[in-house]
Parts: C-alpha cells; structure tokens; sequence
C-alpha cells in the first residue's frame, strides 16, 4: 500500500524492534578445538536461534571457518585434530559416536566460498547429495531440482539449459547453484563460508537478497569479511578474536553500540 | 533490484509526513488558541508537543540505523539526511506552536484580550501555507514550488518587523499594556521562526531534488 494511503495507526504502531528471539537451534557449549597443539578455538558458548541469519566476523585466522566445519563435522577427516566441549543441533550432541555423520550433514548444508560444482551438467550438480543416498525416483528428482533452482533463484536462467555443464555458468550463477544443491537435500540449517567472496556487486546482492529470503524457512549461518554484507543480511552477529568469542549480539547492536572495545575497533577498521 | 531493506526507507518517509501532519495541526489549534481565544485550544496544543517530540527520537533512530545497516548512498542517502534535519524542524515548530500556546493561555488567564492584533492572523495564514505546501512536496517532490516556498517566507519576515513596529508604538501610547504588547510581539516571532523551520524543510527537499544544499546561496542560481 503506498504510504500516503495507509492509515496513520500502522505507520505508528509499527513494532519498534522486529526481531524477536527464536528458539534455539544450535546450542554450542565450552567448545575447544585444535590442530595438532595448536589450539584454535577456545572455551566457545554460543546460542544459535532457529530461522534467523547469524553472521560470523572477525579478523582473518580468528577460527570462523574451523568453527562452521565444527558444525557439521567436516573437520574429521583432518589428522590429528581434536575437540572438547559439545554442540548440540535441535538438541541432538553432533558429537555423539552413534550418530551418522551422513543424517547430520542432511541437516547441515553447506556452501563454501569458492563455488565447487562438480564436471557435471547443472541438474546432476543439483541432486548429487539425493543420489548418492539413494533417494528419489527421476520424477521425483526433477521435481526436487526445479524446486530448489527455483529457491536458489536460478531457475529462470537455466530451466532451458539443465544438462549443459555446470562450468558454463557465471560465479554468481555456480554460486547459487551450489546453494540449490545444498537446499536440494532439505537441510534445516545452511552454512555459507564467504559465499560472495568472489562476486561482483550485482551477483553479491543476488545472494544477500537470497539469503534474506531463505531465512524464513532455513537457519543461516554466514561467514563474512564484508562488514556492511554482516549488517544488511544478518539479525545476529558474533566477532571472533584469536579463537574466542568476544561479542555475540543482535547485528544492530554490534554496529551502532558494541560493548566491547575489540569489536568496537574491527566494526570501525581500527584494528591491528 | 529492489532489496529487502528499502521499504525501511518508505517506512521512515512516512514517519516522516505525519509528523510533518502534527506540527501542522499544533500550528494550527495554537494560532486558533489566540484568534479564537480559547484556553481549551491552547490546552490542546500544549498537549500535542509530547508526540511530536516521541516521532522526533523515533525518526532519528530510524535513520541511525539504517545508516549504520544499510550503507545508503546517493538519493538513500540524501533521504537519510534530510529526514534528521527536516525531523529536527518539525520539532521546533512543536516548540514555537507550544510557546504560542503558552502565552495565549497566560494573556487569556487575565481576562479576554482586547488589543489589535494586526499583522498575526495574516501572519498565521501564510505560515500555515507555507507549511502545508512544504508537506505536499514530501508527496510529490516539485522543484518549483519548493523555491516559491522559500521566497514566501520574505513576506512573513516583513509582516513580523511590522508587527514589532506596531506593537512598539502601542506600547508608548498604552503602557498599561506593555506585557501583554510584548507577548504579543514574541507570539509574532514565534510564527516568524515556524515560517523559517517551514522553509528549512523546501531546502532540504531541494535538497534531496538536486543533490545540492541550497543554504547561502541565491534562489535564482539554484534553479539554473
Ligand atoms: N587444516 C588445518 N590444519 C592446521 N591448521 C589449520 C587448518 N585450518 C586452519 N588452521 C589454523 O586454524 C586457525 C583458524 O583458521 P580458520 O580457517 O578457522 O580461520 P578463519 O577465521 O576462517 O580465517 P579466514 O577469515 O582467513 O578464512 C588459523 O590459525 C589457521 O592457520
Ligand atoms: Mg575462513
């Protein structure tokens, strides 16, 4: 409704702070890491609410990307690492040797910074991670890769296209198609390392507009250089300092009234 | 591309208008407060300043925060600006509304008043206009009538200096009245400021218009 037709009641009624807590999707507790001896991670507690972006930020090294991979175990296969502490996911310990690291990963999608679709044609990109557990009928299959072309916002551009190479594609284009496979095998919480590192303004909008409407149905975790991309897509943010968490707040308050003088000086690029 | 965030913008432009709306109307129920005589009026008016105020912090917030978030530039940003300033002028005609009231309802506290007074009724239909217009271009941004809003407020600055003068030479022959003359004279200036606020806000429309702040310059070198 155009503003000057709207009654004066809503314009002043409308609610001061929209965000309003969730429940609590991710609940990480006392959470070390290391490589080898080096640790890199230190006694992290964090709450992570459902259906919210969450931005990660902090200088370069700070342990963002070995936190994100904590999250849906990809740093298993790196030698000689270990962690203590725990995180659970919908309330389940990821860490649990019973649970198969192939149901969480399921419900933790996610997308790295330098899109890596496989040689292979867009729609086989799409529902690789249905395949390879075995699920799904061809119908069904193109029913799944429509609908999550559709949700990635790339469906326009390639519905005549499908089974050319994935490679033919623009970064921006690779980029959302990696966020369709990741959204291909339903996941309940997204992770994106830098997913707009290597984009230019226009694709990076693309993405952030994405990202704003995923988060009505996905929880969303972002990890960012880009201070302003923190702010414009993210309703909380964490800054991350040598592998500790310093401040964890709603992204409003991190930008226009941090508490900490650390997070003060990154936010304002005072830092070093 | 349209992003998610600029109907944040629209959100705090229509903020805006209606608290343009209210300075209009405590503008309008102070000055009637006096031509009308109507302690209840003032009473009104005083009470209008409070929500006025409120609108004032809220529309900074607003735009603090979409400063913050939002990285505004270009006409974003021109809008951002112009919404704190245009907000900190609707709050001072809050203000000087309310300080006419005040004094209204004090001359009135002694009884009707029976002084002339001159120039304040002609004073408060072109401020009311002024206003108003300024409103409009708010709706419909229109380069011309911003600057024909400007030259306007010449003619209430002359009316205020006759206005002075008048009340001035009463005071010689009536100095009896010489507080009431001088209320009366600082209600004259108190319109004279919310006709400056007024022409204030078609400068930042302006503003907003053409990217240029118009402020110590000549009206006829703007509109070339
Ligand atoms: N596979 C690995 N083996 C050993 N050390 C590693 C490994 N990956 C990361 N590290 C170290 O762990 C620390 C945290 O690295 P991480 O990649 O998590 O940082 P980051 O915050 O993501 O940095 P960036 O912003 O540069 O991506 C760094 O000191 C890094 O050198
Ligand atoms: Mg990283």
């Amino acid at each position: 409704m155009p503003i000057e037709s709207q009654p004066i009641e809503n314009i002043l009624n409308r609610a001061e702070d929209t965000y309003e807590e969730k429940a609590t999707q991710i609940e990480i507790e006392n959470l070390s890491f290391w490589y080898g001896s080096n640790k890199v991670l230190h006694h992290l507690n964090l709450s992570i609410p459902e259906k919210t972006v969450t931005a990660f930020i902090g200088p370069s090294g700070c342990g963002k990307s070995t936190l994100l991979r904590c999250m849906n175990r990809m740093n298993d296969m790196i030698e000689n690492s270990r962690y203590e502490g725990s995180i659970k996911v919908m309330g389940q310990d990821i860490f649990d040797p019973k649970l198969h690291v192939i149901e969480l990963r399921k419900r933790v999608g996610m997308v790295f910074q330098k899109s890596n679709p496989f040689p292979k044609s867009i729609y086989e990109n799409v529902i690789y991670g249905l395949k390879i557990a075995g699920l799904g009928e061809k119908s069904a299959l193109d029913e799944v890769a429509e609908r999550s072309l559709r949700n990635a916002a790339l469906w326009d551009e390639v519905k005549d296209r499908l089974h050319e190479s994935a490679f033919t594609l623009s970064g921006g284009q690779m980029q959302r198609l990696c966020i369709a496979r990741a959204l291909a095998i339903e996941p309940d919480i997204i992770l994106m390392d830098e997913p707009c590192s290597s984009l230019d303004p226009i694709a990076t909008a693309n993405i952030e507009e994405l990202i704003y409407q995923l988060k009505s149905r996905y929880t969303i975790i972002i990890v960012t250089h880009n201070m302003q991309q923190a702010a414009r897509v993210s309703d909380k943010t964490a800054f991350f300092y040598l592998g500790e968490l310093i401040e964890y707040d709603l992204t409003e308050n991190i930008f226009m009234k941090p508490k900490d003088e650390k997070t003060e000086d990154y936010v304002s690029g005072r830092f070093g | 591309m349209n992003r998610h965030f600029h109907s944040e913008l629209e959100d705090l432009k229509a903020r805006l208008i209606v608290m343009g709306e209210r300075a209009l109307e405590i503008l309008d129920t102070s000055v009637n407060g006096l031509l009308q005589q109507d302690i209840q009026l003032c009473e009104a008016a005083i009470a209008m300043d409070d929500e006025i105020d409120n609108l004032e912090v809220e529309i900074d917030k607003e735009a603090m925060r979409y400063l913050t978030l939002r990285s505004p530039v270009a006409s974003d940003l021109r809008l951002i600006k112009v919404s704190i300033k245009t907000g900190i002028n609707f709050e001072r005609i809050g203000d000087e509304s309310t300080s006419i009231a005040k004094r209204t309802r004090k001359m009135l506290a002694a009884g009707p008043i029976t002084l002339d007074l001159l120039n304040l009724e002609q004073m408060s239909t072109y401020t009311k206009e002024m206003l108003s217009a300024a409103l409009d271009l708010f709706i419909s941004p229109d380069l011309d009538k911003a600057i024909a809003l400007c030259q306007r407020d010449k003619l209430v600055d002359e009316l205020n200096q006759k206005n002075f003068d008048g009340f001035a030479d009463q005071v010689v022959n009536d100095p009896v009245s010489a507080k009431l003359l001088l209320e009366l004279s600082l209600i004259s200036k108190a319109l004279e400021r919310v006709a400056d606020h007024a022409t204030n806000v078609a400068e930042e429309l302006i503003y907003l218009i053409k990217g240029e702040e118009i402020k110590g310059k000549t009206v006829k070198s703007i509109v070339i």
